[in-house]
């Protein structure tokens, strides 16, 4: 049992005392534990927020040629200010508690909504060995397990305003973690039995083929599980502005609203990161900086999100939900069946050029055989 | 296995994104299906048809235009159809060509709106209303020239038109038709054949042919369920059996063929506009309107016309008792009476599909309430 | 590892700590009197698109996913134990445990198909059973 910073810094290892072999050898080198720490947690907190501003700034730009408007261009070069105006703005706004409240469960909520996502932050690997915990060895299963906390914190918030709009947007978040953390599980699995680690590092190390094209099928899968994850088109159902108007934070206003902001673009460059992570290669990268490289896989994976969003409408509940269990789910047993086989025959190292077109050839095959199969069309009428 | 659940009672509308107005619904909700919901109108009401009876029939005109402030020109179009009727008063060939193109352009202006907030209601937020947003403001801007109004036009008069076309306007109107099919082509390929919109649409908040009949729906919701009526072709007024045209129509009245149906009728409205525009070259120069006393007294007694307008049939009832100001002024208003079948077209569905068939009936709370 | 856990359970705490920093932030200003703070009846009431609100929201609400919630419990105790196997499975060298030979590898996946079977018969099972339709 671990009880005091003290036990846990005479229990550390002398690798976390001594400077570590530190690629870009020297600045980042912190010999202490607590200021190795205290660097780190500042310095992820800083990263949440500049790139959370980053991705609203970006979201904003980059949809709005698509719909035929100019963006944000007043605060600042290009409108680059602008996230900032916003969260001046949201501070400095009344904050209003509905009476009929939950008022512990509605201040709690926007809170328990941000904790999970710097939470995860703490083993997403930027750079070779460096980060607050570098190479945390069952990374991947922290970061599923941290993530579904998101959801009670949207459920509470939901509960806690007593509205009907956010009980419903609440009941639906529900309804979508139980039904897309199956696949995404599965998907990061198959990532697992070829690299065999759950190290985020290791599986950043293992990767000289992005697992994109390796295991297409996985990627696909993963990367609809972090769309519904995300709340975002076409699974923003439990914030669906034309039906249930903001859903789960309908009743909040000011920094309280700004936390769910936060938690949202939160949840968006984790997802991203964590995308960018086990399929794109990670840091890894020609010529530039592996810091560069990440970033820049990073936007490239919201840039595809948002491009999502401009042009797809919602799906229905029950849709979302067979789609899940009917189509994702089975596939993506399928698929960690074939991976299993695969990494057999090939002994072990299944990271092989080889496998690329075979993998894309299965993956379309099962993608379309399967969806010859399955019917999303029509809907439920029930007897009245 | 059932689990005892309690029904809940939600309040959609008047203050919410997609009820196009302030139209509120009370909802019961079984979890997320609709179980019941209960219309409630009147937050918009103007009292239109008695002021009209105050007022004389010209004077009538600017209330027509906020009557379905989407459409305006059809509004204008049908009432002085009416008093014309009421009147017996004839109207000159190049007036009669000109209210053909400014309705039919408006027609695409509404089909237009309709699809776009349609698929804004099904969740793709900004693009596909955008799109047609882009091509409606070049109408609009065609509107302006003509009559200087972008909006509530009052630009079709008992007996005409207010003032001859600028001759400006035929090669812009030309213009915008030759660059319009490309953009209808591009609207199309972004959303015609996804996968989810179909999965949305096809199957829900349907209304069988004889449904529809019986609730008297009429326009696109009519003929998206198949039944083959078109006012412009089958009561043929004014000068529209000159033009060739299809009459769309749709299959199984769910929400996919109507807004196939509208899509289409914008190709249709642009063909007619086309033809409308090669016939008004070969006509002579002359009058756009006949001369009406200001003060208009048509004889006693009463007239219905109906005009086949964007969102259905536009009727006006009106009654002259010879005085100067209509006795009686009663409106038909389409999307009133297609939002009577709402109720039967989304019980036993879920919320989003209520949102998704409000949105597809096509309604202008202006026009509901009056 | 038990020292990385460390490290995180202190970030846990930064985690927490901030987000109440940041919404402690507003407190300070509205008792300094920057930002405004004047309740009102209509002001603190339910939003319900304008209306008085009417009727509870804290219903029994019926949630149609009760046999997905239940087949989603047992499916995400399968991937727990299946994330170990997969770690194990490629059978790369990380110097502390025996690596497995392609004839363990084979044994292993069939005990996993076969654990996995399990599973799945009363998935399809609950398929059959039209669990997995929305009523």
């Amino acid at each position: 049992m671990i009880t005091t910073p003290q036990e846990i810094i005479t229990r550390m290892p002398a690798s976390v005392w001594q400077p570590f072999d530190d690629p870009l050898d020297s600045g980042w080198a912190v010999d202490n534990f607590w200021a190795h720490w205290g660097l780190f947690s500042v310095g992820i907190i800083g990263f949440v927020l500049l790139v959370v501003m980053g991705f609203i700034w970006f979201e904003r730009r980059f949809i709005s040629p698509m719909q035929l408007r100019i963006g944000p261009n007043r605060c600042g070069p290009f409108g680059l200010l602008q996230p900032v105006a916003d969260a001046v703005k949201v501070m400095l706004k009344e904050d209003i508690v509905p009476n009929l409240a939950d008022k512990v469960v509605h201040f709690i909520a926007p809170i328990a909504i941000f904790v999970p996502v710097l939470l995860m932050f703490a083993v997403i690997p930027v750079h070779e060995g460096v980060g607050l915990i570098p190479d945390l060895n069952v990374g991947i299963l922290f970061v599923i397990a941290v993530g579904s906390i998101e959801t009670i914190a949207v459920f509470m918030a939901g509960w806690g305003s007593n509205n009907k709009y956010s009980i419903l947007g609440a009941m639906r978040s529900v309804a979508m973690m139980v039904s897309y953390e199956m696949p995404m599980a599965f998907a990061v699995v198959a990532v697992v039995l070829v690299t065999g680690t759950l190290s985020l590092q290791g599986i950043v190390q293992a990767q000289t083929i992005p697992f994109a094209l390796l295991l297409p099928m996985a990627f696909i899968l993963y990367f609809i599980g972090a769309l519904a994850e995300l709340q975002r088109t076409p699974f923003d159902l439990l914030e669906a502005e034309s039906e249930i108007i903001a859903g789960y934070h309908i009743e909040y206003s000011g920094m309280k609203f700004a936390m769910f902001y936060l938690g949202e673009y939160g949840g968006a460059i984790i997802q991203s990161a964590l995308i960018t992570t086990l399929f794109l290669a990670g840091w890894k990268g020609p010529f530039l900086p592996p810091f560069l490289w990440f970033m820049i896989k990073l936007f490239a994976v919201f840039g595809m999100i948002v491009w999502i969003r401009a042009t797809w409408p919602r799906v229905r509940i029950d849709q979302l939900m067979s789609f899940a269990w009917k189509y994702m789910l089975p596939l993506s047993i399928v698929n960690l069946l074939i991976v299993a086989l695969e990494v057999i025959w090939f002994e072990g190292d299944a990271v092989t050029w080889w496998l690329v077109p075979i993998n894309i050839v299965i993956c379309g095959a099962l993608l379309t055989g399967w969806a010859t199969f399955f019917k999303l069309r029509g809907g439920p009428q029930v007897e009245s | 296995m059932t689990i005892k659940t309690e029904l809940m009672a939600l309040n959609i509308g008047p203050h919410h994104p997609s009820t196009h107005g302030v139209f509120r619904m009370r909802v019961t909700l079984d979890g997320e299906v609709v179980k019941d919901i209960e219309p409630v109108f009147g937050y918009l009401y103007r009292g239109l048809e008695k002021l009209a009876e105050g007022r004389t029939y010209t004077q009538n005109i600017p209330l027509t235009d906020r009557l379905d402030y989407v459409s305006s020109m059809s509004c204008n179009y049908g009432y002085c159809l009416a008093v014309e009727k009421l009147a017996s008063i004839q109207v000159p060939e190049r007036a009669n060509y000109i209210r053909i193109i400014v309705c039919e352009l408006q027609r695409m202006i509404n089909h237009m709106i309709a699809v776009g907030f349609f698929i804004n209601d099904l969740g793709a937020f900004g693009t596909p209303i955008m799109y047609m947003w882009r091509e409606r403001d070049k109408l609009l801007d065609l509107f302006e020239m003509l009559c200087g109004q972008r909006f509530l036009y009052n630009y079709i008069r008992i007996g005409g038109v207010s003032h001859d076309i600028p001759p400006e306007f035929i090669p812009a109107v030309n213009k915008f038709l030759d660059d319009y099919i490309g953009y209808h082509k591009e609207m199309e390929a972004l959303l015609k054949e996804n996968e989810i919109l179909k999965a949305r649409t096809i199957g829900t908040g349907v209304i069988s042919a004889d449904r529809a009949i019986n609730t008297s729906m009429s326009g696109p919701c009519l003929r998206a369920t198949g039944v083959d009526w078109d006012l412009r072709r089958d009561k043929s007024y004014s000068i529209y059996d000159r033009f060739k045209f299809d009459v769309i129509i749709g299959e199984n009245g769910d929400n996919y063929d109507r807004y196939r149906v509208r899509m289409g009728e914008l190709i249709e409205s642009h063909s007619i506009v086309r033809q409308a525009l090669e016939q008004l070259e070969d006509l002579q120069p002359g009058p756009v309107r006949t001369e009406t006393p200001n003060l208009l007294r048509p004889p006693k007694g009463d007239v219905y016309v109906a005009t086949e307008a964007p969102k259905g049939e536009l009727g006006f009832y009106i009654v002259s008792n010879g005085s100067i100001a209509p006795y009686r002024w009663h409106v038909r208003s389409p999307d009133f009476i297609n939002l009577t079948a709402l109720r039967e077209m989304v019980i036993g569905g879920m919320i989003a599909d209520l949102i998704a068939t409000f949105g597809s009936i096509d309604i202008c709370l202006a026009s509901v309430d009056r | 590892m038990l020292e990385n856990l460390g490290t995180l359970g202190l970030f846990l705490a930064v985690a927490i700590i901030f987000p109440l920093l940041l919404i402690g932030l507003p407190l300070i200003l509205r008792y300094s009197g920057v930002i405004p703070q004047n309740p009102s009846e209509a002001k603190q009431d339910t939003y319900e698109c304008g209306m008085k609100p009417f009727k509870e929201a804290w219903t029994q609400f019926n949630f149609h996913y009760y046999t997905f919630a239940i087949l989603f419990v047992v499916l995400d105790v399968m991937s727990v134990f299946i994330f170990p196997w997969a770690a194990r499975f490629a059978g790369i060298d990380k110097g502390d445990v025996q690596v497995w030979e392609r004839g363990d590898q084979i044994w292993a996946l069939v005990a996993v198909i076969v654990f996995v079977v399990i599973l799945l018969i009363g998935f399809l099972y609950a398929w059959k059973k039209k669990a997995l339709e929305w009523k």
